[in-house]
């Protein structure tokens, strides 16, 4: 029955990758993106914003009249001419001024100073709101996604607009394409004062612009989503050379050629594909201006011809000659920043599809109950995504509130993944995993995580202070006695009071002042944020691979003393560690094969036996 | 004033670095750039012309002077100029490509500098500012000088152009055009010295914030951040940076936007001026009414050209800044010539006696010496256990070995011959390690082996048997492809999972792909199980001889096997000998062997 129901949802998840690709497919997810990115998180700007932009659109039909009655009046005043320039220009003043402010409010309504700074702000504003949504669903995404690459390539995309001033541009951009659009409707209502079908043989030329730029942009946006693979290769093959833990290796295998040979392999096939874009789109680009030139110079004849009927004055001429030509150069602006706006706001809607990916880890109402939880695994299968290999099939196992369970058997046995699974970190993907006999997918995931806490074989070396190390084992609960006695357990204290700055010391040397310590020292370390941690579960993953001799008596002696009633799963490889468990369970090839106290399987003489002996000899 | 323009000329003079860079990396490109920015730089100024005796043309046609085929000439000129601007246009779209290239190969350049600087380098903040600089750098501005470099020429021939022919209206015009942007030249210039500034006093803090950032996304922290629910503590501490950054980049942004405000009222202003005056000599009959449409014109032009060519130069001075740092990095001091094939195992050295005589290391910028003043001989064909405490200083020992690290005094000879003398990569050719850290490499399980040998990358019977000497093969022969399977699942959706014993037996294998001399094995059972464990201690106690193996581990039984055990302690050697001599002395190291071994009794 819960079979079923495990198994079908993780059917449902594998068939429905994190695939985020989604276009703007209508003006109206269009219009509704946009609204929330910049108009919502501040609406009153954003409306004042819009309205300077409309507003503009009144300048063009200004600055016809005005140039018109300007040259008109100017030529009309021919004849005498006044020698001084004061004389010369005294009557035509007040027109001259005029075209100058009309031109400064042109100017401004499309792209003042302001603008840039309420990009600024507007950045601001939208990064606050969407920072935090971004990196709390990144936090809350099941573990099992991070095994799609898929999963990567949609965080990679919709990671994009966190860059720093994104929405700063994004924004420049929009005002921009808004104020020349307006700009443009009302030169097109200021020609239509030449001949009725000049506005039309415009709007004819625009639209063929404004789609060959629209069909770029597509072009443009498809590639870019395609390369997201190869770009994170490539970024994974510049860590290898620039991060400090592969650096040891490639120097001593001398791999660095190599992997600049693969980043650049991988760069080139980028490159090429891009150029493939550029050269289809300079293809599209061409017959788009031959049409807007025919227009254009449909609009030109018609203003040539009506001067020979005598239907024009020479202001007049000047004039829409003018705005003919500011027509072109501003429907060629709006072009260029359809495309760029487009590659901007498909961005952010990667962004809003990888905050939508899925609803993230389970918060079924259940709490878990104080106290040492009992954990029962029925019949607990698990594959990980993509595999077909069962990495567990059918556990069942139980272990009882406070008892203390070693879990051995050979690399790849499928340990680490039980203990995973037992954490709540993986669902099942068949069987059932109950605490106190409740599902674990029906209970509040919080609450649990309370709960439990472990240690795990590729413990986190976190580049904070040596007391941030151990306080993040709990990080809602800040105690510094608590603290100082999670770290005298297991010895932190002793090399942590020989730092400079002893607790308070930076660790990581990829930051200033940063101290390293070494691996054994940065195990003991990751014990100590458990013993930091008051869990009732604790599972402690090969707890003493690096620990020297004694620094390992010491993790069991006081992990026996810290277990004092709760339940703990201990996954090792030394096996004399095993004996000290109330049980000890072998896996083999995900199966749990034996069972029983330390002795007792000894005595059975099976495949612990065995191993036990093997390790056993050294010290005879 | 002098001041000021020596540190301008300090940026300016890099400039013709980046132009050889340029050409370097793309000869044609450049040469075709330089010819079309000529001839496209020539087209506006044309239209202007054309422009002119359109309108004067049809003024005629009006007055009833003048032939209609006249200006209909001149506007199918018109047409003819405007088709070649926009097609001109359309060809520079490609030279992004070129951009895209030089930025590429640039980028090439900073990752393959990044794998050549000392390993020591990796142990200082400093360096990793200066890298993660020259990669900030790179992102935008390097870009940037890339389109300016192409782009600036064009613009001064247009702007000489525009000013030519605006001048012969009147000389003062041109004049009047190019004083009004003066202000804007030099808000713009301070306003990016200072977003330079704060950009590169942040760049420790833009570190740790990329460094939390990556904690709350990847893969490795994923488990243990959900676990111990630290994820509200890490975005608040990221948050916390976050605002501290804001604060001032927003104080920048509202200055620059009062300033330029000013700066650009005084720029329409002029416009304005060069208005009345063309008006005034129309009215005083010494232009023509063409000559108005196309003032207006080329002064639009004009003044676009002039404040763009100035937020060019102005992008260029700022952007040079950035360059620097790039190429700062770039001229950072590499480990050694690498004038031989890199990752190429073997070579004439066969070395005897590796000796480390009084040497003491400390890490950069520490004064605490890991090692003090440590002496060991290791001969071919002796198998070497060392062993101590945690934090002893074993790992860095093994470094120095390796020829990683330099001796901050005393010094390491091979045959005699001082390391400081013997060429890095010759060196690593005659050796090999498995770390503690070992790396999990993202791609197939043949090139995590063949990573050992580069030369072998192909050689699949090699690689078999350097798996099976590591316990690999059986692991391999599961994976659906076997050794061209992808391992890890980051970037290949058949990729598959490794645990952690299986990929430290792949770093096994990849040590074992060379026929070193000296062989560091470091805690290289940490992750396996008991079973492969004895594997691992059987080979290194039948390891061939002629070989010289340095064992470091925790697990003390294997140290017996072993010819010679050295016990380190707080960086220095204090016992040495045989397993059982040690035991005899009844020392520290007996001690823990004894704790040890009460596990198995």
């Amino acid at each position: 029955m819960s079979n079923t129901r495990s198994g079908s949802s993780i059917g449902a998840k594998t068939t429905q990758t994190p695939d985020n690709r989604r276009r703007l497919r209508s003006g109206w997810e269009f219009a509704k993106f946009f609204y929330l990115t910049f108009v919502a998180p501040w609406p009153p700007i954003a409306f004042l914003l819009l309205a300077t932009a409309v507003a503009g659109a009144a300048s063009p039909i200004v600055i016809v009249f005005v140039t018109r009655r300007l040259i008109d009046d100017v030529t009309a005043a021919g004849g005498a001419a006044p020698s001084s320039i004061i004389d010369a220009l005294a009557p035509h003043a007040p027109w001259l001024a005029l075209l100058v402010l009309v031109r400064l409010v042109d100017h401004y309504s499309q792209m003042g100073p302001f603008h840039y700074y309420l990009g600024y702000l507007l950045n601001d504003r939208s990064r606050r709101k969407f920072d935090p949504m971004f990196f709390r669903r990144a936090l809350t995404m099941r573990l099992e996604w991070f095994e799609y690459p898929e999963y990567h390539d949609a965080l990679e995309r919709g990671r994009e607009p966190l860059e720093d001033e994104y929405f700063t541009w994004t924004l420049r951009n929009s005002i921009q394409f808004f104020a020349k659009a307006f700009s443009i409707l009302g030169m097109m209502v200021a020609v239509s004062g030449l001949h009725w079908t000049s506005p039309m043989l415009l709007a004819v030329g625009g639209s063929v612009i404004v789609w060959s730029h629209w069909v770029r942009a597509r072009r443009i946006v498809n590639v870019h989503w395609t390369q997201t693979p190869d770009q994170r290769r490539q970024e994974y093959m510049s860590r290898l050379l620039t991060e400090r833990r592969p650096a040891p290796e490639v120097r001593l295998f001398g791999l660095g050629r190599h992997i600049v040979g693969h980043w650049r392999r991988l760069m080139d096939r980028v490159l090429a594909e891009r150029m493939v874009v550029r050269r289809q789109n300079v293809r599209t680009g061409i017959p788009s201006i031959l049409i807007t030139t025919a227009t254009l110079g449909a609009v030109l004849l018609t203003l040539v011809l009506q001067g020979a009927n005598g239907a024009l004055t020479a202001g007049a001429l000047v004039a829409y000659v003018y705005v003919t030509l500011e027509f072109v150069s501003r429907l060629n602006d709006v072009g260029w920043r359809i495309q760029v706006l487009h590659e901007w706001l498909v961005g952010l809607t990667y962004l809003q599809s990888y905050l939508s990916i899925d609803k993230g880890e389970g918060t079924g109402g259940a709490q878990a109950a104080h106290g040492s939880p009992e954990v029962m695994l029925e019949g607990v299968s698990f594959a990980y995504p993509g595999s077909k290999e069962p990495v567990l099939s059918e556990i069942d196992l139980s272990i009882g509130g406070g008892e203390r369970v070693a879990l051995v058997g050979e690399n790849g046995a499928g340990k680490t993944t039980l203990a995973k699974v037992l954490l709540g970190l993986y669902q099942p993907t068949g069987g059932v995993v109950k605490v106190n006999g409740v599902d674990l997918e029906d209970m509040d995931k919080g609450s649990w995580r309370r709960l439990s806490g472990a240690v795990f074989q590729d413990h986190v070396r976190y580049s904070f202070t040596v007391r941030e190390n151990i306080a993040l084992g709990s990080p809602e609960g800040r105690d510094d006695g608590r603290l100082a006695r999670a770290a005298k357990m297991n010895g932190v204290d002793e090399f942590a009071c020989e730092l400079p700055d002893g607790f308070d010391t930076p660790l990581g040397k990829e930051f200033e002042d940063g101290h390293e310590l070494s691996g054994g020292q940065w195990q003991s370390l990751a014990i100590a944020r458990l013993y930091f941690r008051d869990a009732r579960l604790l599972v402690i993953d090969e707890p003493t691979a690096s620990l020297d001799a004694l620094a390992e008596l010491e993790v069991y002696r006081q992990l026996l003393g810290v277990a004092g009633g709760r339940t703990v799963l201990l996954v090792s490889h030394r096996l004399g560690s095993a004996r000290l468990a109330d049980r000890v369970i072998y896996l083999k090839g995900g199966r749990i094969i034996e069972q029983g106290t330390h002795d007792e399987l000894v005595a059975a003489g099976g495949e612990y036996a065995e191993m036990f002996e093997a390790q056993a000899e050294w010290y005879r | 004033m002098t001041a000021t323009l020596r540190e301008i000329w300090a940026r300016w003079k890099y400039l013709p670095r980046l132009v050889v860079l340029a050409v370097r990396l793309g000869p044609i490109e450049m040469s075709i750039i330089a010819v079309t920015s000529v001839a496209g730089g020539l087209i506006p100024v044309a239209a202007v012309a054309v422009l002119r005796i359109l309108v004067d043309t049809t003024v005629d046609v009006i007055e009833g002077d003048g032939e209609l085929s006249t200006a209909l000439f001149w506007l199918a000129a018109l047409l003819g100029t405007f088709v070649l601007e926009r097609v001109y246009e359309e060809f520079q779209d490609l030279r992004r490509d070129l951009q895209d290239r030089l930025t590429a190969r640039a980028r090439e350049m900073l990752i393959a500098k990044a794998g050549r600087v000392p390993l020591a380098m990796f142990e200082q903040p400093e360096f990793y500012d200066r890298l993660h600089r020259a990669n900030e750098s790179l992102q935008g501005r390097v870009q940037n000088s890339m389109t300016l470099i192409s782009s600036i020429p064009a613009s001064i021939v247009r702007i000489v152009g525009l000013l030519a022919f605006v001048a012969t209206a009147h000389p003062v015009f041109p004049l009047i055009l190019a004083v009004s942007l003066v202000p804007l030249y030099i808000v713009e210039t301070r306003v990016g010295a200072r977003i330079f500034g704060a950009t590169r006093q942040h760049t420790p803090d833009d570190r740790r914030r990329a460094y939390l950032e990556d904690l709350m996304t990847n893969r490795e922290a994923a488990a243990e951040v959900r676990l111990f629910g630290q994820g509200e503590y890490l975005l608040e501490r990221r948050e916390r940076i976050t605002q501290r950054l804001r604060g001032v980049r927003m104080k920048i942004a509202k200055d620059h936007f009062t300033e330029r405000g000013k700066a650009n009222f005084g720029e329409h202003l002029a416009v304005g001026v060069v208005f009345a005056g063309i008006a005034a000599l129309i009215v005083q009959g010494r232009l023509t009414v063409g000559y108005f449409a196309a003032f207006i014109a080329a002064v639009e032009r004009l003044q676009a050209e002039l404040s763009l060519v100035l937020a060019n130069t102005v992008e260029m001075d700022v952007s040079l800044r950035y360059v620097i740092d790039l190429l700062d990095y770039l001229d950072m001091e590499v480990e050694d010539s690498q004038c031989r094939e890199e990752g190429q195992a073997g070579s004439a050295l066969e070395p005897a006696v590796v000796r480390f005589e009084g040497v003491t290391f400390a890490y950069p910028g520490s004064t605490t010496p890991v090692l003090r003043g440590v002496d060991l001989e290791l001969r071919a064909g002796e198998r070497v256990a060392l062993v101590g405490r945690n934090g002893a200083g074993k790992s860095t020992m093994a470094k120095l070995l390796l020829g990683l690290y330099r001796p901050t005094s005393g010094r390491i000879t091979v045959d005699g011959v001082d390391m400081n003398d013997i060429e890095p990569s010759e060196w690593r050719r005659r050796v090999a390690a498995v770390f503690q850290d070992y790396m999990r490499f993202e791609i197939t399980a043949r090139e995590n082996v063949g990573y050992g040998a580069l030369d072998k990358l192909h050689d699949i019977p090699a690689i078999e048997a350097a798996s099976v000497k590591a316990g690999a093969a059986g692991f391999v022969q599961t994976l659906p492809d076997g050794y061209e399977t992808v391992l890890g699942r980051s970037f290949d959706k058949d990729g598959q999972d490794a645990s952690a014993g299986q990929w430290q037996r792949l770093a096994s294998a990849r040590a074992y792909m060379r026929d070193a001399s000296v062989l560091v094995l470091d805690e290289p059972t940490a992750a396996l199980d008991a079973r492969a464990e004895v594997e691992v201690y059987r080979r290194f106690r039948d390891m061939s001889q002629g070989k010289a193996v340095l064992l470091i581990s925790h697990r003390l039984g294997s140290a017996r096997l072993a010819d010679r055990i050295v016990f380190l302690d707080d960086g220095r050697i204090t016992e040495h000998g045989t397993h059982a001599d040690l035991m005899e002395r009844g020392g520290e190291y007996a001690r823990l062997y004894s704790i040890q071994a009460d596990w198995y009794r």
